[in-house]
């Protein structure tokens, strides 16, 4: 009799409790969606408007909630600090972050996060040790391959180049620029100068103040929108501008005769794969994240109507 | 209280009414319970699943129609340029242009541009910007091509970019080209050129976007014959390859709803096409959606379940014990009284219960008279055999044969008392017959025999002793002592007291009859009158005063305990007439077997041999 | 205990002193308009100079792409990664309601500028404001300079008709700023006693190229006919001056022709003679105003707020520009 009662009464228990866990699931339905903070320079910026919008759809695919941080320049890892000291406080639950130019930032990184997930976006640390690797993962272009192209595109013999590429100490204008100078020799072509751009120098005195040239190569797509805009005055009107661009702008100055040559990194597949890798991450804590180069393609003016694959380079950037 | 045997109960696989009840109660209520809560489900799945493919029936529906009136509305402005502008005016006219500019004005939400092509692709007119791109080249665009070519339909062309104009910013423009071949007026001449109007991919994009974004997990996309993507919310990754939908099998279909393989699993797609482009606009319900009302649904019918089971469970259990409480409540008091209290059987519950309790408190109050029996019957036994116990060596006759025997000495009449002596021997050996109670009759007519011997010389010839005794019945059963105390009687009641000339007589007859055997002691002494006849058999208080004192009664006691209470002593009696005693005692043949028997369980064997007949 | 110590220790390690940071988002309702453009470059510089050694600022700048919705949702996105004050500039300023919303419930004071959403709506909350300026008085003025200019100049009237036959290209049909200039400039020019005969009227959305492509059109429709041309805007009065570059008209053939904004390019043209006038928008000053305005709500101050036109407005006050002063309007 008594064994009967205990069995009955825990069999009670147990519905009990399962009755109770689903109607806790019923309001629970919502798994809290986890915060992603991206950390950009000038984050409202168009050239970031393909990669914002390739992020948005991955983090829609995986119920991410993504937060793109009010930002403007980012002279340095001091800057880029700040913010993501600012977003700790938001609950963040991972970082995808363009990495400051400057060689404490990779210090700072891994001070700053250490226990939350980091994925590099667009381009890797500066490290002046160029054989030293990372240990973060980064989603983004080949920079070096970028500065091949664009050297193969120039031609054989191609001399009196000048060569403008973004801060000097960040990875993409170190890899471009040895990308375009290895594969320049390679093809005996000549570099008269090469000129990092800083902040707040105006670029196109300073192209003034050099050697004339015949070809320009901007490996920097900001410097590239502003040199384009100029393309058609003084100096710069018969002078071959090729270069690395992200926005639409860029293809637009290409449409319009500005600039004779441009490779393009898919910005949309930049932002998506970075969301899916952090998803993944964030799914399994002991997934480790991969790195991943993304497509870039070489555009030339004739090319932008014929060639149907450059639709998705515009379709992304609206 | 678990005890070991209940535990061997257990493994032997005995359980308890409540407990059956309660697993087979429960058990159906699981399955029933269960069964009808995936049957809800799937129903309700079923119902849910058709209700989301008319919903996205109606939608697509409804879509198209809105497409459709959008198309409709820019094919009637494309006409109206045709018609009422192209064909009614010169193109170098004020008019012509005035007019090209209003019609581009009230629609321009829709229109991103519209313009006149004249041969080899010249620029005739266009609105809102007239400047041309250098690397344009017009005639080789399809639109021009496809309008060239085919003379009499407007051409509708895939969404693509811009490639005309430069308004001064640096955007590019999505759009969607009708174009068509028509007849110009210039001057004189009849010409003939392209009408191009390129709406804005928005017309069709914000109407998608909005039914992709109000779905749950249902999406749509617009494609042509061929499987060509026009709009797919999921463009950018369809382009990159990051995501896979095939199209073609569904471009193919008629308007309809079908089912359609994918990565594994089925999804439903709904078709509808839209006019005069023949492009169809698709509707996709993947399998797996996870939609919140599905999981909801299934929480919900989960907690239904379970809370009926909970109610059906404590209900069982309710059942079970109102059902098995009197029959538990039988249990115990069967198990009270068998541990060794009173007979306090339960009374209660159902009909059938009521009527068990009833027949158990019988049968163990019968059970306690019987045994209340036995126990008196035993009594009396060891009462009849004390007596009889006292009788083997009873001093009153054995002081006054040893008297008459020392009389007999003094008298020197030796012989006599050697004869007494021997009849005294005789006697006595019988009467203890080893301590047994079951002798031959041969036996039993010895120590009668020997008993009225040893009265003859002390009555002398008071009266004389005949024995008829069938030879036959000599050598069966009969109880010890029972013609002697008859035979005392006899001689002290009956003849004891005539004189020689009354001829007073003492017969012993022994006969068998079947299965049972007489023997008689007759006399023809005083008799007795009525009422002690009726006493003698039953008045136990009476003790004899003369002689052996086991009565009369005594014999008969003993000779129904042990044979039954068929048999025994039957009387007869005469005043101044005589007396006649009839013993009847069943005919067991005298084995050691049988006597025995008789001696440990009396009556027992004969009530077989009862039951027998 | 251990525990504690280690978690203090990791924490002071990942916060030192924090500055204090002003974080002030910016939203134009377009990346296109060179004038817009130009007045947030001259915000985000006003701001940067107001930076200290213990407060940072930092000015997030994005647009609304044309879309109403989409600038809601951008604004949302700000909100949600953290902002002290939204300077916007609405796509439709009949529509500020979900904006107004947001910002209320995330108690962020918002500066509303250059395109005025309704009274009623800015009434809204207390913490809503508007810099910008008076459509009307540009109209006035593009009517003053016009009517100054051809009072001074007789050869305006080419036909010697004593009326001035003039074109008249607008903004958008239906814009508000599009009716105040259009009928301002009209009547004043009316008031000040030039006589005018309307040629045409052209809508070309603000925009050059279609300003341009309108103007080719009347000029081979009246020819050397337009004496003067009066735009809403100075975009599309360059526009007009393209379409003259173009044609085979000589520049002192060319109508007078006067815009609003004050933009650099039409500055040139003024200085060059091919525009005469323009009515030169302060995007300095009202950079500036927002500039200390989102300072001081930052730091709770009220020092300029309590100048504001019924606590909200702030109107800066347009000027006149012609070849006498277009000098000092270039040094900007």
């Amino acid at each position: 009799m008594r064994k009967n009662k205990i069995t009955f009464l825990v069999m009670e228990l147990l519905l009990l409790i399962l009755a109770l866990f689903f109607v806790w699931k019923i309001f629970n339905q919502n798994v809290p969606e986890k915060r992603v903070a991206v950390v950009l320079p000038e984050a409202g910026d168009n050239r970031w408007d393909a990669l914002i919008k390739g992020m948005k759809q991955s983090a829609k695919n995986n119920h991410i909630h993504l937060i793109i941080c009010n930002t403007d320049e980012m002279e340095s890892a001091e800057v880029e600090q700040e913010i993501i000291q600012e977003q700790r406080n938001n609950q963040i639950d991972a970082f995808l972050v363009w990495p400051a130019s400057g060689s404490e930032t990779e210090e700072m990184l891994k001070n700053e996060c250490a226990d939350v997930p980091v994925i590099l976006i667009v381009e890797n640390v500066y490290n002046e040790d160029e054989q030293e690797f990372s240990t973060f993962s980064e989603i983004g272009p080949d920079y070096y391959e970028m500065g091949a192209l664009l050297a193969r595109e120039l031609g054989e013999d191609a001399s009196k180049i000048g060569i403008v590429a973004g801060r000097e100490e960040s990875e993409a204008s170190t890899s471009a620029v040895r990308g375009f100078s290895d594969t320049l020799e390679q093809m005996k072509g000549e570099i008269a100068w090469c000129y990092y751009q800083e902040e707040d120098c105006n670029v196109l005195d300073e192209i003034r103040a050099r050697a004339p040239v015949d070809h320009l190569v901007v490996l920097d797509s900001r410097t590239l929108d502003r040199i384009g805009e100029q393309a058609d005055n003084g100096e710069l009107k018969n002078i071959r501008i090729f270069g690395i661009g992200y926005s639409v702008k860029s293809i637009a100055m290409l449409d319009y005769g500005k600039i004779d040559g441009l490779v393009a990194p898919d910005g949309y597949e930049i932002g998506y794969k970075s969301v899916e890798e952090m998803a993944k991450k964030l799914q399994h804590r002991f997934y480790k994240t991969k790195s991943v180069k993304t497509t870039i393609k070489m555009i030339r003016s004739d090319d932008l109507f014929q060639d149907e694959d450059i639709e998705r380079f515009l379709y992304s950037y609206e | 209280m678990k005890t070991k045997e209940d535990k061997k109960r257990f493994h032997k696989g005995e359980f308890s009414i409540q407990s059956i009840i309660m697993s087979v109660l429960s058990a159906v209520t699981i399955v029933t319970i269960v069964i009808m809560g995936f049957l809800l489900y799937h129903r309700f799945r079923q119902t849910m699943d058709k209700t989301a493919v008319s919903d996205t029936e109606a939608t697509v529906e409804s879509t198209v129609e809105r497409i459709n009136l959008a198309f409709l509305d820019i094919r009637h402005i494309f006409n109206a340029a045709n018609y009422n502008v192209i064909q009614e005016f010169d193109i170098s006219s004020q008019e012509f242009g005035k007019q090209f500019s209003l019609l581009y004005e009230i629609n321009s939400d829709k229109i991103q541009s519209i313009a006149l092509y004249g041969k080899d692709g010249k620029l005739i007119a266009s609105e809102p910007v007239a400047m041309e791109k250098n690397n344009a080249d017009v005639t080789s665009q399809s639109w021009y091509c496809n309008a060239e070519s085919d003379i009499e339909n407007i051409q509708f062309s895939l969404p693509h970019t811009q490639n005309l104009f430069r308004d001064g910013s640096f955007r590019f423009y999505r759009v969607i080209s009708l174009s068509r071949s028509v007849d110009i007026n210039d001057g004189e001449r009849p010409g003939s050129g392209v009408l191009l109007v390129d709406i804005k991919c928005s017309v069709i994009e914000d109407v998608l976007r909005q039914i992709n974004d109000s779905s749950d997990g249902v999406y749509y996309y617009v494609c042509n014959r061929d499987g060509e993507m026009i709009y797919h919310p999921r463009q950018s990754e369809l382009s990159r390859g990051l995501f896979a939908e095939d199209s073609s099998p569904a471009a193919g279909y008629e308007d309809g709803v079908y089912e359609m393989p994918s990565g594994g699993s089925t999804e439903q797609v709904i078709v509808g096409s839209i006019a005069y482009t023949g492009w169809k606009l698709i509707g996709v319900i993947p399998q797996n959606r996870q939609t919140t009302s599905n999981d909801d649904l299934k929480y919900y019918i989960f907690i239904t379940i379970i809370v009926l089971l909970m109610m059906l469970l404590g209900g069982n259990r309710i059942i079970s014990k109102k059902i098995s409480k009197p029959i538990r409540a039988l249990d115990e008091s069967v198990k009270a009284y068998e541990a060794g209290g009173k007979p306090d059987i339960y009374i209660g519950g159902s009909t059938e219960i009521r009527h068990l309790g009833h027949s158990v408190q019988k049968s163990y109050e019968q059970i306690e008279e019987l045994m209340d029996e036995i126990i008196r019957q035993q009594n009396e036994r060891r009462k009849s055999e004390l007596a009889v116990l006292q009788n083997q060596i009873n001093p009153h006759f054995l002081y006054n044969t040893l008297e008459s025997i020392t009389w007999m000495v003094e008298a020197r009449k030796n012989d006599e008392a050697v004869l007494m002596i021997t009849e005294l021997a005789k006697l006595l050996r019988v009467s203890l017959s080893k301590g047994k109670t079951i002798i031959p009759i041969a036996d039993e007519l010895q120590h009668s025999r020997s008993y009225m011997n040893i009265q003859r010389a002390r009555y002398k010839d008071s009266f004389k002793t005949e024995f008829q005794i069938d030879d036959e019945i000599k050598d069966y059963c009969i109880v010890k002592l029972v013609i002697q105390p008859i035979l005392e009687n006899a001689i002290y009641y009956g003849v004891g007291h005539m004189d020689e000339d009354d001829d007073g007589k003492i017969i012993v007859r022994g006969e068998k009859k079947g299965e049972d055997i007489y023997i008689s002691i007759e006399d023809n002494g005083m008799g007795m009158p009525e009422d002690v006849l009726q006493n003698l058999l039953t008045d136990t208080n009476k003790v004899s005063k003369h002689g052996s004192g086991v009565g009369v009664i005594n014999v008969h006691s003993r000779i129904r305990l042990m044979f039954g209470e068929k048999y025994g002593l039957s009387v007869e009696s005469e005043p101044d007439e005589g007396t006649r005693v009839v013993i009847h005692i069943p005919a067991i043949p005298y084995t050691r077997e049988n006597a025995e028997q008789l001696e440990k369980q009396p009556c027992r064997q004969w009530r077989k041999e009862d039951e027998k007949k | 205990m251990i525990l504690l110590i280690f978690t203090c220790s990791g924490c002071g390690n990942r916060h030192p002193e924090m500055k204090e940071a002003l974080h002030v988002g910016v939203v134009t309702y377009t990346q296109g308009d060179p004038f817009i453009n130009a007045m947030t470059d001259k915000l985000k510089e006003n701001l940067k100079s107001m930076e200290t050694e213990d407060m940072k600022i930092i000015v997030s700048v994005k647009n609304g792409k044309d879309d109403q919705q989409a600038q809601n949702e951008t604004v949302e996105e700000m909100i949600d990664a953290g902002c002290d004050v939204l300077c916007i500039n609405l796509v439709d300023r009949t529509v500020p309601s979900r904006i107004i919303k947001l910002a209320k419930q995330n108690h962020i004071p918002v500066i509303f500028f250059n395109r005025e959403p309704v009274r009623e709506d800015l009434l809204q909350w207390e913490e809503l404001y508007y810099v910008g300026c008076d459509a009307e008085q540009s109209g006035i003025m593009e009517g003053e300079i016009a009517a100054d200019y051809i009072k001074d100049h007789p050869e305006v009237d080419k036909n010697q008709d004593g009326k001035i036959q003039y074109v008249l290209l607008e903004g958008e049909a239906g814009h508000q700023d599009t009716i105040s200039r259009t009928d301002y400039s009209v009547k004043t020019l009316i008031e000040e006693g030039v006589q005018l005969e309307k040629l045409s009227y052209q809508f070309a959305d603000w925009n050059r190229g279609q300003a341009e492509n309108r103007m080719t059109r009347l000029i081979s429709q009246y020819e050397d006919g337009i004496e003067l041309v009066i735009s809403n805007n100075d975009e599309m009065a360059l526009g007009a001056v393209e379409a003259y570059r173009k044609s085979e008209y000589v520049p002192s053939k060319w109508p007078v022709i006067f815009g609003i904004d004050g933009l650099d390019s039409a500055l040139e043209a003024v200085k060059s003679g091919e525009m005469q006038g323009t009515v030169y928008n302060d995007k300095e000053e009202q950079a500036l105003e927002m500039a200390r305005l989102s300072l001081e709500i930052f730091r709770g101050e009220n020092v300029y707020r309590n100048q504001l036109k019924e606590g909200r407005y702030y109107v800066s006050q347009y000027q006149r520009v012609d070849s006498s002063n277009v000098d000092d309007f270039l040094k900007h």
